[in-house]
């Protein structure tokens, strides 16, 4: 059987910088790497490979031609095929659309039993990718924001997350999974794979047209207007009142900045 | 209430040709009661609802979704409730908005939205945002206007919804829930969905890691001030942190004086002459502040200090601080956290 | 002209600064104070392909060249230089000996393993009475029933004390000397090596150093890394490769330097106001960054020499020379900048201060270094100058 996993290239958050002046993101000098929550959902399903080597385990991702440098880190970890979905159409698809024409890849590989990825994209901070894809393939189960994954007996079962709980959960395949970030390392690539994912092995491109798919169908059905910043830092607030009204103003102060 | 002169104002817009009117909200009945959360999302749909023109309609489903709780959905704000016990399948709820044309439809950003809306989002090949922190109407296009965070909420993306019906979720404790005023009316309706079994979920035990400081997402550190029963009270402390957040990372650490004290380890010591530590949250209970210190916490997101002493430099560098002895902040905060 | 590194550079840089501060910065300090070697760490790094990041895949090598051991170097050297020298001597010149002088069958017997780092690899050159006046080595092998028996001393041996394989020299023919009468054998500890004492050292602490005794070890004849006689040529190729890398290793631990003296002043005030806006403190940041632009240009430039089989010798020595004094200067910068917080066995400074000098002193001291450059050069002119 195929897993899929699907892997998005964003800028790291630690690198970009926010400058005031501009109102802007300033993503010079910041550094692209793989999505990290897709870096744990690519080492598990690796595992699953590991355990199984029947299993086929296939990076896919999608964009400029420059994505490709994640499809060569998921090679370099140990992907058997990596496929990046790229031209003008693909780059200017929106949220709708992409779920198509990664499903449409995704149909075209046939025996995929389980697609995978990361619980949610760093920079924007949506999941939605998932349980869009899930419909695009047929109304396949999905289990959102999941960690300690396990295939048996034809289900993918583990442990999802949802409003501060896991619950033991467990749908048959052909599913969707998106996959959690926790405190453990995911594996580092070796040195000689990493030479190799550039000089030997090659990253398969797919164009909309191959896939008969147009992307660009469905209009944007949204428009970016602009950023808004968060206040600039203010250090040295102090919460007054009781103690007991100190607490409620401080939690609910740190509610709203979204630190618990 | 009488709303008649709203037909006349939507009557003129495009959307009322095409049908698409009204914001609409699924809630969630998991348990035999409503969810702050889907309130929240009501609050908010109401006042957009009032600069619109326009009804809020709510669906509830859900195996505990009753006649009560819709009952209830209409004292906090709605002014249609349909109600269903289950959970619909996908394409019978994606029946249900074709056939009622929500120009708005809204979820709360908690378990059953974050699947439910992107699904309904992508069967009906239409936009989503989601986490969303702020709302508004643009009058004109009468499309709505979203703020959603990026990077961890390093800057917030605004866009405008183009296409009806035009979906968002919510975050949860971004606004108010609102009041409960039972002199509301309005229409409450069971609906007939197609429902589909849902797998009794049973909460299990968190997963455990070894956190070491540089992961964690919260660092809660003690310092010299903490005397006597202090350091098992920041324990405590963040033990009701985990109960209240187990997917987050939360670790124990000290400063240069807690150490010296003995009180932890040198692997637990936030400090130049330590570790340098970069959590979402730092707080600081009895923690003087010394350079040293400020110099390994300055890239958490956001600093907290407790410290009985109003002069204590920590101040200055946290975004947060609460003047006031431990053995009484830290148990009010404990209580707050478990309520 | 194209000066970037192919892509794959990059990914191998990322890598190995993920290994480095997940698995060792944690606990680099710990095994500084304990002198101990951490051991966990080098498995996962072993794991990753680090110890044999230069050397063919067809012996179980990354097939990264002499510019992948640079970045390895230069990014383990700016977390951990201790552990930069624990893979110095591994890869550097115990597995460069066999790489570049050893026959095929006793690189993959012995090179795959050092290169999978299974094995960990020691040079055994140095003797009480030949520093880095290599040719006066005193360790004697003599031919016995097809073996070869070596008795003698080597000291001050990097990795000594946990080292599985021994490249060693060896007179093998006193009438002859280093012209044709010293061997280059490799030799397994299971062979009868002993450890002698093991040295306490002021820096590198979380590496080991020790003696190594040979006394009466038999090996094989196949052992003999290249062809008898000829062992001083080969180690002073290898030697030749190492030096590139020390100036690699010295870059990292500059450039670490450098961020935390930048850091420091950012964040530390001084009669009111931040270090930063001290004039004396950016000519000191100004100077430092100049010499590491210039290191960095150097030790590229070099490997880049080294891959494309141009000859380097001499732009070797000068890595050797400029980056380990380069390296000594920043980290003396950044003690002066930092006050007494520099001297807090609890900073990490404090270690970059310990473990900066050693660079200075191994794989033949600067002084030495500066007399063969000079050498080298008056040699073109027709000056020659006998040792």
């Amino acid at each position: 059987m195929r897993i899929v996993v699907c892997i998005k290239q964003i800028f790291d958050p630690e690198t970009i910088k926010i400058s005031r002046s501009q109102q802007a993101i300033d993503e010079r000098g910041a550094r692209k790497i793989m999505n990290p929550p897709d870096r744990w959902a690519l080492d598990a399903a690796l595992r699953f490979k590991e355990a199984d080597p029947s299993i086929e385990v296939i990076a896919l991702s999608l964009g400029e031609p420059e994505v490709e440098d994640v499809l060569r880190e998921a090679l370099a970890l140990g992907c058997d095929r990596a496929i990046l979905l790229s031209d003008a159409a693909i780059v200017k698809a929106r949220t709708a659309g992409l779920a198509q024409i990664i499903a449409a890849a995704i149909k075209r590989l046939r025996n995929v039993q389980l697609v995978m990825t990361g619980h949610m994209a760093l920079d924007t901070g949506s999941g939605t990718l998932g349980p869009r894809l899930a419909i695009e393939l047929g109304d396949w189960p999905v289990l959102l924001s999941v960690d300690q994954l396990r295939l048996e007996h034809g289900h993918v079962t583990g442990l999802q997350y949802a409003d501060e709980k896991y619950y033991d959960s467990s749908y048959p395949l052909p599913a969707v999974a998106t996959v959690l970030q926790t405190p453990e390392h995911p594996r580092y690539p070796h040195g000689a794979e990493i030479i190799n994912a550039y000089r030997v092995r090659n990253v398969e491109i797919w164009s909309s047209l191959a896939l008969g798919v147009d992307p660009t169908a469905l209009p944007a059905p949204t428009t970016g207007r602009q950023l808004r910043l968060p206040p600039a830092r203010q250090m040295g607030f102090i919460v007054e009142g009781s103690p007991q009204e100190a607490a409620q103003t401080l939690v609910a102060m740190l509610r709203a900045r979204r630190v618990i | 209430m009488d709303l008649s002169f709203l037909e006349q104002l939507l009557g003129a817009s495009a959307e009322e040709e095409e049908g698409y009117r009204n914001i609409w909200v699924v809630a969630i009945a998991w348990e035999p009661h409503l969810r702050p959360c889907d309130l929240q999302v009501i609050g908010k749909a109401r006042n957009l609802a009032d600069s619109l023109g326009a009804y809020v309609n709510v669906l509830l489903v859900g195996d505990n979704a009753s006649e009560d709780l819709a009952r209830e959905l209409i004292a906090y704000g709605a002014d249609a409730a349909f109600w269903g016990a289950g959970y619909p399948t996908g394409r019978s709820l994606r029946d249900f908005f074709e056939k009622h044309k929500p120009e708005i439809l809204l979820f709360a950003d908690a378990a059953g939205g974050r699947k439910m809306a992107p699904r309904l989002a992508q069967r009906l090949k239409c936009a989503l945002v989601t986490h969303a922190a702020d709302l508004s109407i643009n009058a004109e296009e009468r499309s709505l206007v979203v703020a959603a965070p990026i990077y961890h909420g390093a800057a917030y993306r605004v866009v405008e919804c183009k296409a009806n019906p035009q979906i968002a979720t919510i975050q949860a404790g971004i606004f108010p829930t609102p009041e409960y005023d039972s002199w509301r009316s309005g229409d409450v309706e069971e609906v007939e969905l197609v429902w589909k079994p849902q797998p009794p979920l049973t909460p299990v035990e968190p997963p455990e890691y070894y956190i070491p400081l540089q992961k964690a997402d919260i660092i809660i550190a003690g310092g010299r001030g903490l005397r006597g029963s202090g350091w098992q009270l920041i324990e405590e402390l963040a033990a009701a942190l985990a109960r209240r957040l187990p997917h987050k990372a939360i670790a124990l650490a000290g400063s240069r004086g807690a150490y010296d004290e003995g009180w932890i380890g040198p692997q637990q010591m936030v400090d130049l002459t330590g570790h340098t530590v970069a959590p979402a949250l730092y707080v600081a209970v009895g923690i003087r502040g010394t350079f040293q210190h400020f110099g390994a916490t300055e890239k958490a997101r956001c600093i907290v200090a407790i410290n009985h002493n109003p002069d204590a430099p920590i101040f200055k560098h946290a975004d947060y601080g609460i003047v006031g002895e431990v053995e009484e902040v830290i148990p009010a905060l404990i209580e707050v956290l478990d309520s | 002209m194209d000066l970037t590194l192919p892509k794959e550079y990059d990914l191998l840089r990322q890598m190995i600064r993920d290994v480095m501060e997940n698995e060792f910065a944690p606990v680099a300090e710990e095994a500084d104070e304990k002198a101990e070697v951490p051991f966990d760490a080098i498995k996962v790094a072993a794991k990753a392909g680090l110890f044999g990041i230069p050397f063919p895949q067809q012996y179980g090598g990354s097939g990264a060249g002499e510019m992948g051991y640079v970045i390895l170097m230069e990014e383990v050297s700016r977390v951990d230089s201790a552990m930069s020298t624990v893979v110095g001597a591994h890869i550097g010149i115990a597995a460069m000996a066999l790489y570049v002088d050893g026959s095929h069958a006793l690189k993959e017997k012995y090179l795959t393993p050092l290169a999978q780092g299974t094995k960990i690899g020691a040079f055994c050159l140095t003797e009480p009475g030949a520093g880095s006046d290599a040719a006066a080595i005193k360790t004697r092998a003599i031919r016995s029933n097809g073996h070869w028996v070596i008795n003698g001393t080597k000291i001050y041996i990097s990795n000594g004390p946990f080292a599985d394989l021994f490249s060693v020299l060896a007179v093998t023919d006193p009438a002859l000397g280093a012209r044709g009468g010293v061997t280059a054998f490799v030799v397994e500890k299971e062979m009868g090596t002993k450890i002698g004492v093991i040295e306490k050292k002021l820096g590198i602490r979380a590496s080991s150093t020790s003696e190594v005794i040979f006394d009466e070890v038999e090996v094989p004849t196949a052992n003999i890394i290249g062809q008898e006689g000829l062992g001083f040529v080969t180690f002073m190729k290898t030697l030749d490769l190492g030096r590139v890398t020390v100036g690699a290793a010295s870059l990292g631990g500059a450039q670490k330097a450098l961020e935390m003296i930048i850091d420091y002043a950012r964040l530390a005030e001084k009669f009111g106001m931040p270090l930063a806006h001290q004039q004396q403190v950016q000519f000191m940041i100004a100077d430092l960054y100049s010499d590491v632009e210039m290191l960095r240009g150097l030790v590229y430039r070099t490997a880049w020499l080294v891959d494309n089989h141009r000859p380097f010798a001499r732009e070797a020595y000068v890595c050797k020379l400029r980056g380990s004094e380069i390296a000594s200067k920043a980290v003396s910068y950044a003690m002066e900048i930092h006050g007494v917080l520099g001297l807090s066995r609890d900073y990490p400074l404090e270690r970059s201060f310990r473990d900066a000098r050693i660079a200075e002193i191994f794989e033949g001291t600067n002084e030495i270094q500066r007399i063969i450059i000079a050498r080298d050069l008056l040699k073109e002119v027709g000056v020659h100058i006998e040792p």
